[in-house]
């Protein structure tokens, strides 16, 4: 998955939920998935740069992070 | 690395999963997952399952907080997973278990797996993780499934007070969840009642069923779901065979929602190191493995 590929991937998400009225909560969607890792460093600056957020401090340095799975909000926690 | 664990050592994991292709990095605080299977019974009959029997043999609950707190002295206990049977047949006891497994120590991350039975009675102060069972977005093919209706309604999912905690699990099953439209159907479907948080599971080989129905993730490319990104790979190798593998995805739904899943295949679940087991009155490693105490 390229940088491309992530940017474009959270602008359609967000115009998808501005279609269906379903913006509410969409910032907090986006950090959550920052500070759980799954969002990278990178497309997390410029994303908010886009969308006019604030950053999000996470309480680790999350960005490939090596020792989490996805799902259970269990990104600092190894799964198996 | 090894550690005596009950006079016995213990194989535990000595770097974690392979991450996009780089090595695991290495364990630096020794780690356990605990499972602990409160009951054999289960109100449903799933055919690709091994713990639906009766419930025989008395839970033995002292034994078990005994074990976690001797454990907890010894080595990090990462997480806690109640399963079964199905757990919520015995509700008064999971709900002891898991107050009783946090006040021993917080950080565990405790995890119920169920398929909805009593969900609603949990005592969700206690539990990190809901893993809920559900195969299908068709009521009539998770009836099949299950082979009971007693299994979580969409409504009872949109009403849902601790959504954040809620993580739905699908089997891959031919004739069911097998292609990645449906996947993708069961991502929308779940995704738009709210839920952002999904995992795919290969069956594991415990059964002809398992053998006649089983989908390797691999095969139905997941990957190229509508409105997806792949943005994880893991996986466990020894020597030169894989022993587990799990890629990673975010899929927004029809309605923009981002819901995060993951797709898992066990190849050897006997080989996941790290992994204990309490099996009603005995601690196993792993769910096959030697009785510890």
């Amino acid at each position: 998955m390229t940088l491309e590929d992530e940017l474009v991937f959270y602008i359609k998400a967000k115009q998808t939920a501005a279609l269906s009225g379903k913006l509410d909560g969409f910032k907090d969607r986006l950090n959550l998935l920052f500070v759980e890792g799954q969002l990278s460093e990178k497309a997390y600056k410029i994303l908010k740069e886009i969308f006019g957020y604030e950053e999000v401090k996470p309480k680790k340095v999350v960005n490939n992070v090596t020792d989490g799975c996805s799902g259970s909000r269990m990104t600092y926690r190894p799964r198996c | 690395m090894k550690l005596k664990l009950f006079n016995q050592y213990v194989e535990l994991n000595d770097y974690y999963c392979h991450f996009n292709d780089t090595a695991g990095r290495k364990v630096e605080e020794p780690y356990i997952n605990l499972y602990v299977r409160l009951t054999d019974a289960c109100n449903a009959k799933c055919k690709f399952c091994e713990f639906n029997g009766d419930d025989v043999t008395g839970f033995d609950k002292y034994k078990l907080y005994y074990i976690l707190y001797t454990l907890s002295k010894q080595v990090r206990i990462n997480k806690v997973s109640f399963t079964g049977g199905e757990p919520t047949l015995k509700l008064n006891l999971l709900n002891e278990c898991l107050k009783t497994t946090k006040e021993i120590d917080p950080n565990i991350f405790t995890v119920v797996n169920t398929n909805g039975y009593r969900l609603d009675k949990v005592k969700f102060d206690y539990v990190d993780s809901i893993a809920l069972s559900l195969h299908s977005i068709k009521f009539e093919d998770n009836y099949e499934i299950f082979g009971t209706e007693q299994f979580a309604p969409d409504y009872s999912i949109e009403c849902f007070k601790y959504k954040e905690k809620l993580h739905l699990s699908c089997n891959l099953i031919k004739g069911y969840i097998d292609s990645k439209e449906k996947a993708y159907e069961y991502i929308n479907h779940y995704g738009n009642l709210g839920v952002t948080d999904i995992g795919f599971v290969s069956l594991m080989d415990v059964n002809q069923y398992c053998k006649d129905k089983m989908i390797d993730f691999d095969d139905i490319k997941l990957d190229e779901m509508p409105n997806t990104i792949k943005n994880m790979h893991w996986s466990k190798r020894d020597k030169d065979r894989t022993l587990c593998k799990c890629d990673n995805f975010l899929t927004y739904t029809d309605q923009g929602n981002i819901v995060k899943s993951y797709a898992r295949y066990y190849i050897d679940r006997e080989q996941c190191k790290s992994m204990i087991v309490y099996d009603i009155d005995r601690l196993k490693v792993g769910f096959n493995g030697k009785i510890l105490i």
